[in-house]
């Protein structure tokens, strides 16, 4: 688990816009993996399953009710005028994940498994959706 | 923003997280549905057993008439046993709701399916009740106006008050349970139900 800590933040970080609220996500999916690891059946890539826990959990996860959401300002400069490419990869990915908590659950799900590399049949069986539908939702999040 | 550009932008994003933590007990879960729902329930059981042996001591408090005791232990028998009944299967289902993983969509239904068939069954143990409560108060009118008691029961004044004492049981009963199955588990239940109906076909 802890060679795939860095993706499970990241799932952390699409769902939840604060710091604190990520930190918090984080430490659930840890202890709902913890949990669920007894029925991890080796059917899948531990990856796969992995990733399946992480999504799910997100899905039915609260913010804490004391904290107040930050309103961030939408940039909406060219992000293409940084400097260094280094520069410029960290601003489009902080670009996206202030653009992504737009969309609703299971379309930030659909994008994360884009990401990783899986195809809409196995983003599809992931999520309990037919291929057809992953396909749909993905188009119209992007 | 082009999404091969994000994609390589997400490659080679990797966040460093705090290392995980190594005592499983100390992260506080209080902040799924489920949880939450178990938080509700674990209180309930609490008050309810302490509402419980508090009744049981009503005859002492109130002072009631010695020939009262063995009518009223009789009848706190009968409620404690349907309380145990309905107590033990919601603790069942307390139990099973710290063990569920959310792995698979399929246990997001079955666990979402679970919830709301346990507060129907809330809602019975309720209304299972409510005979009780109207015992209780006729009880109670009997305890305070006696003399209204030996007027007879074909006396039009006894059936009212009778009527309203059970009309407003019932409805008491009814709304209360309503809003209380809403508050402290229907809203974390609908939660869940809006994950699965955004997964539901186009």
């Amino acid at each position: 688990m802890n060679e795939h800590k860095g993706i499970l933040f990241k799932v952390s970080k699409m769902y939840m816009d604060q710091p604190d609220d990520q930190e918090d996500l984080f430490q659930e999916i840890v202890l709902q993996l913890w949990k669920a690891y007894e029925s991890f059946k080796g059917e899948s890539q531990f990856s796969t399953w992995m990733y399946r826990v992480a999504i799910n959990t997100a899905f039915v996860y609260f913010k804490k009710e004391k904290r107040k959401p930050i309103q961030q300002a939408f940039p909406t400069e060219n992000i293409a005028d940084q400097t260094s490419n280094t520069e410029e990869q960290e601003s489009q990915i902080n670009h996206f994940y202030r653009a992504v908590q737009q969309l609703d659950k299971i379309d930030k799900a659909i994008i994360f498994y884009q990401l990783e590399g899986y195809s809409h049949r196995e983003i599809g069986q992931n999520l309990g959706i037919s291929e057809i539908n992953a396909r749909v939702k993905l188009s119209r999040a992007k | 923003m082009d999404f091969n550009e994000l994609q390589s932008a997400w490659n080679n994003d990797h966040p460093n997280p705090a290392s995980l933590p190594n005592n499983l007990d100390r992260i506080q879960s209080a902040n799924t549905p489920l949880d939450r729902i178990k938080k509700n329930l674990k209180n309930e059981f609490v008050y309810q057993i302490i509402s419980i042996i508090f009744l049981g001591f009503l005859p002492l408090f109130y002072g009631f008439p010695a020939q009262a005791y063995a009518i009223f232990y009789l009848l706190f028998s009968i409620f404690v046993a349907v309380c145990i009944y309905y107590l033990v299967k919601l603790y069942i289902f307390y139990r099973r709701l710290g063990k569920t993983t959310l792995s698979t969509k399929d246990s997001l239904y079955e666990t979402y399916y679970d919830i709301l068939l346990h507060m129907e069954l809330y809602k019975t143990f309720g209304f299972a009740l409510t005979p009780f409560v109207i015992l209780f108060l006729l009880g109670i009118l009997y305890l305070k106006m006696p003399d209204f008691f030996q007027t007879g029961t074909d006396n039009h004044t006894f059936l009212l008050a009778t009527f309203s004492i059970v009309t407003f049981s019932m409805l008491f009963m009814g709304i209360v349970l309503e809003w209380w199955v809403h508050h402290f588990y229907g809203k974390y239940a609908r939660e869940m139900r809006k994950v699965i109906d955004q997964l539901k076909e186009e």
